[in-house]
């Protein structure tokens, strides 16, 4: 029991990871809550199950879902966040329009495929392989391996090269970057589509591993809140790491004591009394963030 | 006309959330989406207390202004000593625990069955059944609470609260205690939604958690964004189109599982439209738009 909750643990933190550091990664970048980031994850598994129906493989259609997650995410970029950047707008301006860019494509997607609950899978849902007396599916492992790779890849990216270099130089101090003559805009574009690449990525391998649902990205992206919130805000990915894994097993252990439809609510007291008692850790931030899009 | 009269009493129990929210959003400047979480507990309040106990009307009022204000002061307080986005935040987390206790507290919310039976209200022996008694019901609440919201706009709190808006830290040098006054606004936030909730439960009859949830929050938001945030009519005008509008759809021959998706688009790029081209809203004082803070 505690070996298969200790795995379920680790599965979740793997997606939650993934999730997280997408939406992290434009936090810290861009400096708002990005919440459409939980809607580019959905529409991947729309896509990856439109591709599937036209019979494409499953690895094609899960990279064509990547790939159209990431598009999706430069078009709100270039669409509604640089119109507003260029407009002085504050991290809460950005947020309030992410939220409006969810609903416009939650029922987007709810008219193109319908509300009901699609399946991606090619057969039916197995136990998985034994692993020290637990069950893992081969997805959950090919799931929790791709997410290590990915944040190594990703810390790797941040910490070794120029470009990694320069989206951390934004999300330090935006106008000294511009004053060093970076293209800034082009560089929060490449941050939105690269984040939502990871929720593409994240979004397809939900779908694989269960079914296909309109609100599934509202769930992993309450937990990526919560993870960046208290993982110290995109800032460190071993931080992230360490709040997913936190997150992860709080989601499944607490079902032992509370049940599992208490998953979301305990992890969100936990925000609240992180926020609560941390007030001063929210303060400080330099509130220099937008003032250089004109 | 029936049909008619219950779109009138949907406008004015949106516009008294949504003025509620003003308080907050635009007088404060601070945005919550813990709005449908407030209006919820009314409901809430009402819906238990009125099955279970039988208690009056006017005591679900008094009990869910009561209970509203209080946990508006116990959440609003230590939110705000944090920044602007992470308020939202918190208050974000304070509306997914709300929905999470309405949807699975089952011995005391009926988790999501929700509630059924709710008595209409019995008022001095005046008993509202009909649609026209509750527009006259709903209709002097929501005269209350635009009086309140008139009443703190135009008070020295409420200048107060606008000199926060513009500059907190102007604000303090001036000897004001920025926290106080916020959570004040909140705790009145609050007790006006959860009046709406009273409202709703009575007249519905039947509750269940997904009314109140986080897309209810952010359906409160866009009405405030759209009308106009900080002005005591750009709330009203908000509730006013946005409710009235998508039932326009169904005339011109749409149906109905479609109608839902247009109208929650319509509201969502409301929100989005306003933050690019009219960060005021239609009649707004206050904007969303600009960065205004020195840093």
């Amino acid at each position: 029991m505690v070996v298969q909750l200790t795995l379920n643990s680790i599965v979740s933190a793997a997606g939650i990871l993934l999730v997280s550091s997408g939406f992290g990664l434009t936090y810290r970048c861009c400096r708002f809550f990005n919440f459409a980031h939980g809607i580019v994850f959905t529409s991947a598994a729309y896509f990856a199950l439109l591709a599937r129906r036209h019979d494409f493989p499953v690895w094609a259609a899960c990279l064509l879902g990547i790939l159209v997650a990431s598009a999706i995410g430069l078009a709100f970029d270039r669409a509604v966040f640089k119109p507003l950047r260029s407009r002085f707008a504050t991290p809460l301006t950005l947020l309030l329009a992410s939220l409006g860019l969810y609903i416009l494509t939650r029922n987007a997607l709810s008219l193109c495929f319908g509300e009901g609950t699609q399946i991606l899978r090619t057969s039916a849902p197995t136990i998985g392989l034994p692993i020290l007396g637990g069950h893992i599916t081969l997805v959950q492992m090919i799931a929790v391996l791709l997410s290590a790779l990915v944040i190594v890849i990703l810390g790797l990216f941040l910490y070794s090269t120029k470009m990694g270099c320069i989206i951390r130089c934004i999300g330090g101090d935006p106008v000294l970057a511009v004053s060093s003559g970076v293209h800034v805009d082009r560089y929060f574009g490449a941050t939105i589509a690269l984040s939502s690449a990871l929720a593409g990525l994240a979004g397809v391998l939900a779908a694989v591993d269960t079914d296909v649902t309109l609100d599934m990205g509202m769930n992993p992206l309450m937990a990526a809140v919560v993870a960046v919130v208290i993982g110290g805000e995109g800032r460190s990915l071993s931080g992230l790491a360490l709040a997913a894994l936190g997150i992860g097993f709080l989601q499944q252990f607490g079902v032992l004591w509370i049940g599992a439809a208490w998953q979301n609510t305990v992890v969100f007291a936990l925000l609240l009394v992180f926020l609560f008692i941390r007030p001063k850790y929210f303060q400080n931030l330099s509130r220099r963030v937008f003032n250089m899009g004109a | 006309m029936d049909y008619i009269l219950h779109i009138l009493i949907l406008v004015l129990l949106y516009a008294i959330l949504s003025s509620s929210l003003n308080v907050v959003a635009g007088f404060v400047g601070i945005m919550s989406i813990a709005q449908a979480a407030f209006f919820g507990l009314g409901a809430y309040v009402a819906g238990v207390m009125s099955v279970s106990f039988g208690t009056p009307f006017l005591v679900n009022i008094l009990c869910a202004i009561v209970l509203c204000g209080a946990l508006g002061t116990m959440v609003g307080w230590p939110s705000f000593r944090i920044r602007g986005d992470y308020f939202v935040i918190a208050t974000f987390a304070f509306q997914v625990i709300a929905f999470g206790v309405f949807n699975n507290w089952n011995a005391v919310t009926g988790g999501p069955l929700g509630i059924a039976g709710i008595p209409r209200p019995q008022l001095f022996g005046w008993h509202v059944a009909s649609h026209v008694d509750f527009i006259v019901l709903i209709g002097g609440l929501f005269c209350f609470s635009i009086w309140i919201t008139h009443r703190i706009g135009t008070s020295p709190f409420g200048r107060v609260l606008r000199a926060i808006r513009e500059d907190e830290t102007l604000a303090e040098s001036l000897g004001k205690r920025i926290t106080p006054f916020k959570t004040v606004a909140f705790a009145v936030s609050a007790a006006l939604s959860g009046v709406a909730g009273v409202l709703y439960a009575h007249y519905i009859t039947f509750i269940d958690p997904t009314s109140f949830s986080v897309m209810e929050s952010v359906f409160i938001i866009s009405l405030v964004i759209l009308g106009g945030a900080g002005s005591l009519w750009g709330p009203i005008v908000g509730a006013v189109l946005l409710v009235t509008l998508p039932e326009l759809l169904r005339f011109i021959g749409m149906p109905n599982t479609m109608a839902a998706n247009i109208r929650q688009m319509l509201y969502g790029s409301a929100l989005v439209a306003c933050m690019i081209w009219r960060p005021k809203g239609l009649i707004g004082e206050h904007g969303f738009g600009k960065e205004r803070t020195r840093s």
